[in-house]
């Protein structure tokens, strides 16, 4: 029968400590059974002859016989030697640099006992300020993941390292000779110093060699766009702390820009109410062609199709006084003077951003204006580019391939066989390639086609440095040994330039610093970067460019934008350009906004849906040109007319286990001409298909008051946004607790909707993957639950975000009506889950008006989708089959902290404990702390008038609250 | 006519001992014996892979398994209740009485696996026993679900009781008639040595009277305490005073269509139209009549208090039950536990055996539809409108439903095949001078 | 008709009722004493036995009874990180040999011990004492707080092969954190195996818990110990 299966490091560390050589080999035991689950249903799980009598045994059980036994016998392993820095039972914190979108971000990783296991932001790293985003959390995930590749490939048949570096060797005199020639390197942009060094050697080395680089997610076309304005390719970011006004065109500022963190915690800081009184808050414009996270956050939201932001853009230089030929908007004229007039108001506290998907044009409209209204230097800044490039692009790349002048192609951490623009045909262009090889986190579709394939290191098992959107460089540091004999690009590098695999990370790291930082002193400064997780001082300097007079002119006039649907493509919030496909945590994370898990769909507007007669489930078929791919119809409101929007990343053909042939490949509409977005796209409906999987079926409160909102103006006449709320008797005795009274203060007006609250309870608190079939059942496990609700037309919707961790309440209906206690009030107003004692009845999740309540209704453990024990928090319980489970406000933390404080003789600090969303949240919306502690920062945010509860007429008591949601629209537009 | 006592003894242990058994009959039997083996293999299954097998989810934590204990344990309450009214009006029913303790018994037994069957942990279940242990816990007394979990032991205990006490002079019989060594030893212990003395018989009619005396109070309120998981919950729906109140006469209602329908083909296939005057049927076909109207009238008064106390979640519910979109479950049961049912106000109807059996089983699908309402359509529509979700029942759902059915019906047909299913003592005092046949 | 049962029937109808009426109580009784024993515990319907009092064999015939009443090495010599993290430690194999590189450096008993060290590969203790994976025991607050080793692992320095001394189930855990009074000790004794508690202990254990600020209110909740 089944018990609660103890977990694996199940609390006791010393069960944790399982040794290197078994860390190294993870996969075996999950690496099959990995069909995702209930893909064929319970019907299609067959009873074997073993199973068959474990039944018996269980229905014996049942008739009350007992059988006898003993628990298990776990064994205690120490170490041999016990590093110093080490206290078994205790967790050791690493500052380290991870990859976001192409730059550095700075994260604190935790390591149980040698294991990496959670990833928190780095306060000192000007990326992070401390927060997270889901993308970054999954890498904790990707890092035990067993269908990472393990071994070297060549020709698909597992070989030593040796046979490839002895390879090298040989060819290597031929390169000696040739210059290079023939010798091709393809990675991504870089953003590593050391990497970018070790490159530019190479080609020194050899003159002939050539580098190209290639990103999905292209950024090019804002240097382009600099290029124009400024006569230079520089790269551009935002100082939000002093704006007043931002207008997005096309920019998601606050999930997809480099530096998105940063600017989340910035525009917070402009929207926070503190107190009664409402002051100014920094006001947000977007023009946006899909729906964004940042048009969600808007005051003011125009939605409209990509080709249209260019008019707009025009529209609004020429009423800034800048003599560029408009072009016809379909955003409203007299928007457009609004948001004019609300610049022009506040010149130099202001910021006009174009977003990457823009064409050039967009982005030195932008640049204009923003020194039109003095925003240089003070909320935009330039620095020279900080990522290198290689010479030529993909599109070279393939040329050359076409000449035959490429002999040996080196791809370097990147996929092109999967994410190449379809026009390129670079698979096939592959053939004419001597010889392939390809370095990579997984055997993916580009290694299938490669002649060598090596497995590269996870950055948690690298040596090797970073540099942020501001050019601060940060270290990768090692927090594991590689799992699987993985290498990082340096490594590699360094061998194609003769340095053989003996070269490790560290020293090739240590030996570039060493040149930038000079020999004096620089133990002491490697170890203070190591420690403090940046290089002190290392950001780009600013520079002060001035346009070139008559940049406007030289604008080529605008494309007149043809009619007839638009496509347009995006990466996908979490899997971004389909690299981390084969994440369970991305993959079951709904998006911010359609709310899907597991796939992707064609989003269209409900006014499109409406003309072109299709209901979300439809299945339709995309074409552009000779291409065509069919996709289910997610109608998304918000979404601009005639336009159809697909997110990159899906259809993976060999991700892995987990993502494989999960949604469809946008990619095989992408073309290098229409990089990001294609008119003359043809539509035609082929029939209904399984519904897209979304976590959020209703769209609307139906009235209901789950989210307060007003705004500032509202605020300021006085109007009562919280009605004074009266008690509601109850038959049960109030509790007075003597000790913290742990509360939570969720603010509305800050919360923009990202998610990495649910990211990151879902790494700290061990929650399960439950995979597409049960998510459809909406059995979906995530302890905190982003609500999105839409307000007004469904075209141009109002978007309100929700966080609903467990209200904790403190007359919780879920208790009383357990009839096992197995959920009961602790001293300290928790509503705790007794896992051991829950027989599931489920009474208490019926009884639950909030519905937080999460049931274990299959052992999700064997669900199929990689457990990875490894990455368990052992200081939670990995909850078995058939028992409750729903938020604790991360009860480990509190108590690790109780038991801190006792053990030095303490009480506990303001802030000490902090929960996992609380920590993650890029815009601080989350407020934790001891409602009994006077000056604690929940207890006084409890005293704003804006705070209120959930459903307060059942008398609930709830310990989580909210702050209403506050805007501050321009007056100027009606709304 | 009149049925001579012996005569009728020979009859009743005829169908028993050694009555010939049309093939329908022996069809009947054998697909009952199909859908326990359904029954016996779906719970194996769950047992293996654990109540995911099932439609629940979040919101609708309660799916299948909880509206069969519900319905299965109301038919058993509403038979008892039925029994022990027949006892007190002086056990002249032979057919009804004995029916309906069985029905009681078997619809209890189905019901009661369920409550363990749809926990997530059965082997836990034992939890709910309040034994000393080294854990120093205590199940939690506020909680409806306990009160239940004891109302429903409480009800087994009694309604095997009153199955057996009543069966003792009938056993006797067919020991006495029983041909073979063999049987008349079974019967014999069976029958605990009943030898009819005047002496046993005063003790048993007191003993019966004592049983019928305590059963009525008790199903009342275990009926009412089953509904009380509903109405101690939070819920629009469930959290309704009333709740246990209107429990009865749905239980009444669907008891006696099930008893009804029991007995008409009994009647038909061996031929026992003497031993089973219709206005047997008649008294029970009232009973079935009054409890619609109850029934009836209860739906009216929730809907009025919902109406009259404002609450805009009830409300909500209300306007989605009687229009939206769950208006096609609440019509059917409207239409199949109280309108059709008001047929009985007409004598033509009530006499009719044939329509009282198809009544009787539509009404429980009518109530088997009413606790589908209850259970699952008001947490499809619960309090955050985010969390608004479907309710997809799966195979093993439907399978346990129908293998639950067949538990139900092996059972009676075993009751049919070895024990009496006519109370002789009743044909004696139905036979007794006063008393009119049809 | 003929006589189906004999006379004797009444008096061995009468017997079975008997039997069974005792048999009943029989079973119940002894299932009530069953789940109530020290070495029993439940998990789901299953009887197992706790490991009190059980030996398990281990690579290395190690004696607390040697190390500590007569070589007389304090607790935290080998089981360092007991007073500031949830797990005691077990020392690593470095530890033993800073004393067995002198001491009995050629006995084949410890073979493994220096194989370990000069290999590499760590020693497989078995576990003796544990709780259910679903407790969050953690040592260091139980030693700031004064509970004695001794009063959960008993009287290690007796034990020549270590067993566990109580069956951890909750109720023993509850004893104490309903009424720690009697249990505390000062806790610069809590290592002492041979410590004497005075004649009025819980005057003493009032004092200690004022002392070392141990607070009963929340220390039966749930959630102190279970995550």
């Amino acid at each position: 029968m089944e018990k609660q299966r103890p977990s694996r490091g199940n609390g006791k560390n010393m069960d944790l400590w399982r040794g290197m050589e078994e860390l190294t080999t993870p996969a075996a035991p999950h690496g099959q059974e990995n069909e995702p689950a209930g893909a064929g249903g319970p019907l299609s799980e067959p009873l074997d002859r073993r199973s068959a009598l474990k039944l018996m045994g269980a229905s014996i059980a049942l008739a009350g016989m007992t059988a006898c036994g003993r628990l298990p016998q776990e064994s205690l392993v120490p170490y041999v030697n016990r590093p110093e820095e080490v206290i078994p039972g205790r967790p050791l914190w690493f500052a380290t640099t991870l990859d976001s979108d192409g730059y550095g971000c700075g994260v604190l990783a935790k390591s149980n006992t040698g294991r990496p296991t959670f990833l928190e932001g780095n306060p000192d790293h000007p990326a992070s300020l401390g927060a997270m985003d889901p993308r970054l959390q999954g890498q904790v995930l990707g890092l035990y993941d067993p269908d990472r590749s393990q071994s070297v490939l060549a020709g698909g048949e597992v070989a030593p390292w040796e046979s490839f570096t002895d390879l090298i060797r040989q060819i290597r005199p031929v390169w000696e000779a040739r210059h290079g020639r023939g010798l091709a390197l393809l990675t991504p942009s870089v953003s590593s110093p050391t990497l970018a060094a070790q490159i530019a050697d190479l080609q020194k080395r050899y003159a002939e060699a050539r580098w190209y680089s290639y990103d999905p997610i292209d950024r090019s076309a804002a240097a382009a766009g600099a290029q124009q304005v400024f006569g230079r390719p520089l790269d551009t970011h935002y100082d939000f702390s002093s704006a007043r006004v931002i207008l997005s065109l096309d920019s998601d500022l606050f999930a997809e820009e480099p530096g998105h963190l940063r600017y989340a915690r910035q525009l917070a800081h402009g929207r926070r109410v503190t107190g009664g009184s409402a002051q100014d808050m920094t006001r947000l414009y977007v023009v946006e062609s899909t729906t964004t996270i940042t048009g969600a956050n808007a005051d003011h939201r125009q939605a409209v199709r990509a080709s249209a932001v260019e008019a707009a853009a025009r529209g609004l230089a020429a009423r800034l006084g800048l003599s560029v030929a408009p072009g016809s908007s379909t955003v409203p004229s007299s928007w457009l003077d609004a948001v004019a007039s609300d610049l022009r108001r506040h010149p130099g506290k202001c910021a006009v951003a174009a977003g990457y998907s823009q064409p050039p044009a967009v982005h030195a409209l932008a640049q204009l204006i923003n020194y039109q209204l003095g925003a240089f230097g003070t909320t935009v800044r330039h620095t020279e580019p900080i990522n290198a490039q290689g010479a030529g692009g993909l599109s070279d790349l393939v040329a050359a391939m076409e000449a035959g002048e490429v002999a040996v192609l080196v791809m370097l951490d990147c996929n092109p066989v999967y994410d190449a623009p379809a026009n390129l045909d670079f698979d096939r262009h592959l053939d004419r390639v001597g010889l392939r090889v390809h370095l990579g986190l997984y055997a993916d579709e580009t290694a299938a086609r490669s002649h060598w394939h090596l497995p590269m290191a996870h950055a948690l098992e690298s040596w090797g440095d970073a540099r942020a959107f501001d050019g601060t460089a940060s270290l990768v540091q090692p927090l594991i040994a590689p799992l699987y004999n993985g290498s990082t690009p340096t490594e590699l590098v360094s061998v194609l330039a003769g340095g053989g695999k003996g070269a490790r990370g560290r020293d090739l790291v240590r030996a570039q610093w060493q040149g930038a930082h000079g020999a004096g002193s620089f133990d002491a400064r490697w170890r203070e970067s190591l420690a403090a997780g940046v290089v002190s001082g290392s950001a780009a300097p600013l520079v002060r460019p001035h346009p070139r007079t008559s940049a406007a002119q030289h604008l080529s006039a605008p494309a007149a934008s043809a009619g007839g649907l638009e496509l347009q493509l995006r990466p996908d919030p979490w899997l971004w350009d389909g690299r981390y496909a084969n994440n369970g945590w991305l993959q079951e994370l709904p998006r911010p906004l359609s709310k899907l898990s597991w796939g992707n769909a064609a989003l269209i507007g409900p006014a499109t849906a409406k003309s072109l007669g299709l209901k979300s489930g439809d299945l339709v078929a995309l074409t552009l040109g000779d291409r065509a791919l069919s996709a289910p119809v997610w109608v998304q409101p918000g979404e601009p007319r005639d336009t159809v929007t697909l997110n990159l990343g899906y259809g993976r053909r060999r991700a892995g286990a987990v993502g494989n042939g999960i949604g469809v490949d946008a990619y095989r509409l992408r073309t290098t001409q229409s990089h990001w977005q294609a008119t003359g796209l043809a539509l035609k409906r082929e029939g209904a298909g399984p519904a897209p999987i979304s976590t959020q079926l209703h769209d609307t409160m139906e009235g209901r008051d789950f989210v307060r909102a007003t705004t500032v103006a509202q605020i300021r006449s006085g109007a009562q946004v919280v009605p004074p709320q009266k008690p509601t008797p109850s038959i049960y005795p109030v509790r007075e607790v003597e000790g913290p009274a742990w509360g939570m203060v969720i603010d509305l007006s800050t919360c923009i909707g990202c998610m990495a609250c649910v990211a990151a309870c879902q790494n700290e608190n061990n929650t399960p993957v439950v995979g597409p079939a049960d998510v459809a059942r909406s059995r979906a496990m995530h302890w905190i639950r982003v609500d999105r609700y839409y307000q007004g037309s469904p075209d141009a919707p109002r978007t309100l975000f929700q966080p609903v961790p467990c209200m904790q309440c403190e007359q919780a209906p879920c208790e009383y009506v357990c009839p096992v206690g197995a959920t009961v009030h602790s001293q300290d107003g928790l509503n705790d889950m007794v896992y051991n004692r829950c027989i599931g009845t489920r009474f208490c999740s019926q009884n639950c008006p909030y519905k937080v309540r999460r049931f274990n209704w299959r052992d999700y453990r064997q669900a199929g989708f990689p457990p990875s024990p490894e990455v368990e928090n052992p200081n939670v319980t990995v909850r078995g089959r058939g028992v409750m489970e729903k938020c604790t406000y991360c009860l480990q933390r509190i108590r690790e902290a109780q038991i801190r404080a006792g053990r030095e003789r303490r009480s506990l600090a303001e802030g000490e404990v902090q929960t996992a969303c609380q920590r993650a949240c890029p815009t601080r919306a989350i407020q934790f702390g001891d409602l009994h502690a006077k000056d604690s920062a929940v207890a006084r945010a409890k005293q704003h008038p804006l705070n209120y509860v959930l459903l307060p007429e059942l008398g609930t008591l709830p310990r989580t609250s909210y702050l209403a949601r506050v805007t501050d629209p321009n007056p100027e537009i009606g709304t | 006519m009149s049925a001579a006592p012996g005569g009728a003894g020979a009859r009743v242990a005829a169908v028993a001992l050694s009555a010939p058994r049309p093939w329908p009959w022996t069809l009947a039997a054998l697909a009952s014996v199909v859908l326990l083996c359904a029954y016996v293999s779906s719970v194996l299954v769950l047992f293996r892979n654990g109540i995911g097998i099932f439609g629940n989810n979040i919101p609708v934590g309660w799916g299948f398994p909880i509206i069969n204990v519900a319905w299965w344990i109301d038919v058993g309450h509403g038979a008892l209740l039925i029994a022990a009214g027949a006892a007190l009006a002086g056990d002249c029913w032979p057919a009804v009485s004995r029916l309906s303790e069985s029905v009681a018994l078997f619809a209890g037994a189905v019901g009661g696996s369920f409550a363990i069957l749809h926990t997530g942990r059965p082997q836990y279940a034992y939890f709910l026993f309040t034994y000393p242990n080294p854990l120093d816990q205590w199940p939690q007394w506020r909680s409806p679900l306990m009160w239940d979990f004891f109302a429903i032991i409480a009800f087994l205990v009694l309604a095997l009781i009153v199955w057996l006490v009543g069966m003792l002079p009938d056993l006797a019989v067919l020991r006495d008639r029983a041909a073979g060594h063999g049987r008349q030893i079974f019967y014999g212990i069976l029958a605990l040595g009943w030898r009819g003395s005047h002496r046993q018989w005063a003790a048993w009619t007191r003993a019966r009277r004592l049983l019928a005396g305590i059963s009525v109070p008790l199903m009342v309120t275990s009926t009412g305490v089953s509904a009380l998981d509903f109405a101690g919950g939070i819920s629009a729906g469930y959290h309704s005073t009333m709740t246990p109140v209107d429990a009865v006469p749905a239980a009444i209602a669907s008891a006696a269509g099930l008893v009804l329908a029991a007995i008409v083909i009994l009647r038909r296939t061996f031929a026992l139209h003497d031993l089973i005057p219709v206005d047997e049927l008649e008294t029970l076909g009232r009973v079935l009549l009054g409890s619609a109207l109850a029934v009836g009238f209860f739906a009216l008064y929730e809907g009025y208090m919902t109406w009259y106390g404002a609450n805009a979640f009830d409300r909500y519910r209300q306007s989605q039950t009687l229009t939206g979109a769950f208006a096609p479950w609440y019509w059917t049961w409207i239409a199949l536990m109280v309108a059709l049912p008001l047929l009985l106000a007409w004598q033509r109807f009530r006499r009719s055996p044939w329509l009282l059996g198809v009544l009787g089983m539509l009404v429980n699908i009518g109530a088997w539809l009413y606790h589908y309402l209850v259970i699952v359509t008001t947490q499809e529509r619960g309090f955050m409108t985010s969390s608004w979700s479907g309710f997809v029942p799966t195979t093993w759902d439907w399978l346990l439903l129908s293998g639950s059915v067949g538990v139900f019906l092996s059972l009676l047909f075993l009751q049919v095949r070895l024990l009496p299913v006519l109370g002789v003592y009743a044909l004696r005092a139905a036979a007794a001078p006063g008393r009119s046949h049809g | 008709m003929s006589q189906i049962f004999k006379p004797r029937a009444n008096d061995i109808s009468r017997a079975l009722l008997i039997t069974l009426g005792l048999l009943i109580v029989v079973t119940l009784a002894a299932v009530e004493t069953m789940v109530l024993l020290p070495y029993v515990t439940m998990v789901g319907m299953v009887a197992k036995t706790t490991r009190a009092g059980i030996t398990p064999e281990q690579p290395l015939p190690f004696s607390h009874k040697h190390h500590v009443s007569e070589v007389g090495l304090d607790c935290r010599y080998c089981h360092t990180s007991v007073e500031d993290s949830s797990f005691a430690g077990i020392p690593p194999s470095h530890t033993c040999m800073t004393c067995h590189s002198q001491f009995l450096s050629t006995v084949p008993m410890l073979g493994e011990l220096r194989a370990s060290l000069t290999e590499n590969k760590p020693i497989h203790w078995k576990q003796v004492a544990s709780v259910p994976g679903y407790v969050y025991f953690d040592h260091s607050i139980h030693i700031a707080k004064g509970v004695g080793c001794e009063t959960c692992h008993g009287h290690i320095e007796t034990m020549p092969l270590t067993r566990q001394a109580h069956a951890f189930e909750m109720e023993f855990c509850l004893d104490c954190h309903r009424d720690p009074a009697p249990h505390l000790r000062p806790r610069e004794t809590v290592t002492q195996m041979d410590w004497q508690p005075p004649k009025n202990r819980r005057a003493l254990g009032e004092q200690l818990m004022a002392k070392y600020g141990v607070k009963t209110a929340g220390l039966t909740s749930c959630s102190t110990c279970h995550r």
